[in-house]
């Protein structure tokens, strides 16, 4: 109990008697367990097998340097610029790369470029359910006149993203679609990435 | 309550269902604790608890391991008490919570039912922040985390919430 209800002979009986725990509940939490018995799909990148993956990274990774060798990637949207940190996300309003099979197209991935404006910040990362939420795994690379940026091959989808700024703010895409499932984690933007 | 194993909490973000089993067993009084101190005794409660966790059972892959687990928890069972209560609001269901008798209360220790009496008639948001930090343990900066208001925000409506409490505890003592 914290010091200020310890000793405050009006509140201290009201915050004991608050903090009893309740019995539990055998059938609420049967009812749970019912609820999700269904097995959760786990992301992609949890799910699939390191040679299945590397395959596809590889195979994404020989068609997009085959595209971009007449086709370069369209170079980021231009943004307002800014003092304050002001996220921006490009979406991949092009180059997507389809990635060949043998039968014909079957994407993998596609390559995404972000674009962030923050000549104020130190590190910037991009974060997201394509790269568990890690806020060191992506960093982003500065590009002139306070933009950062990255690029990220992104499967087919609805993807949640945000950006991290100097290690600890977490921003959302102010020009992209909130994420209903806020109350999962940090809050986040939507990407809807779209097979060609 | 003891704190959670760290990892526990890693099987069941890599989706090990005893894990998670053994967490909803673990976890769902402390739920049900936050949930009746926001919602009373009601069956809202227990609903917003069962959603807590099928939401968290849904987003455990996204969580990430090492972090603190008590505020992203709160900030979905938050998140779910505040929704029910906007839909009493809505709804117009809400019935003002009953004058605290002055035979009901005041002794020490008080009963349930009247410190449910007594929280009601706090503003959502107060109820939410001394919930957290009073009876959950939780620190402000968490609280931030649970509820995205600022900390001295937050400091105000605790501080609020006591002084409230005090006074009508006092009121209803001497009634």
């Amino acid at each position: 109990m914290r010091d200020e209800v310890m000793h405050d002979p009006v509140l201290r009986p009201l915050v004991e008697t608050a903090r009893q725990l309740p019995d539990r509940n055998p059938a609420l939490v049967a009812r749970i367990l019912a609820a999700t018995a269904t097995p959760v799909r786990r992301p992609w990148w949890q799910r699939w097998t390191v040679p299945a993956f590397a395959m596809a990274t590889l195979a994404a990774t020989i068609m997009v340097w085959r595209r971009e060798a007449a086709t370069p990637m369209v170079p980021a949207v231009a943004t307002s610029g800014t003092d304050s940190v002001q996220p921006t996300r490009v979406a991949p309003a092009s180059p997507v790369a389809p990635v060949a099979s043998g039968d014909g197209v079957l994407p993998a991935t596609v390559p995404v470029r972000f674009a962030f404006d923050a000549a104020a910040a130190t590190t910037v990362h991009l974060v997201g359910d394509f790269n568990g939420w890690d806020a060191t795994a992506t960093p982003m690379q500065r590009a002139g006149d306070g933009r950062w940026v990255s690029d990220v091959a992104l499967a087919p989808g609805r993807h949640v993203y945000a950006f991290v700024v100097d290690g600890t703010q977490w921003l959302t895409d102010p020009h992209a679609p909130r994420a209903s499932d806020d109350d999962f984690g940090q809050g986040g933007s939507v990407l809807m990435v779209r097979v060609p | 309550m003891d704190a959670l194993d760290p990892g526990l909490i890693a099987r069941a973000v890599d989706g090990d269902r005893q894990a998670f089993a053994e967490l909803v067993e673990r976890l769902h009084p402390r739920a049900l604790r936050f949930a009746h101190r926001m919602l009373g005794d009601s069956p809202d409660a227990d609903d917003a608890v069962q959603d807590t966790f099928i939401r968290v059972w849904k987003a455990l892959p996204r969580f990430r391991v090492g972090s603190p687990f008590d505020p992203w928890f709160f900030k979905i069972l938050g998140n779910r008490c505040r929704t029910a209560l906007e839909k009493r609001r809505r709804d117009m269901t809400e019935t003002l919570e009953p004058e605290l008798a002055a035979e009901a209360a005041a002794p020490d220790p008080y009963q349930l039912d009247d410190v449910h009496r007594v929280l009601a008639r706090l503003p959502a948001e107060q109820r939410e922040a001394f919930l957290l930090y009073h009876v959950e343990g939780l620190s402000y900066e968490e609280i931030a985390q649970v509820t995205g208001a600022g900390l001295s925000a937050l400091r105000m409506r605790v501080k609020r919430a006591m002084d409230t409490l005090r006074a009508r505890l006092v009121e209803v003592t001497h009634a």
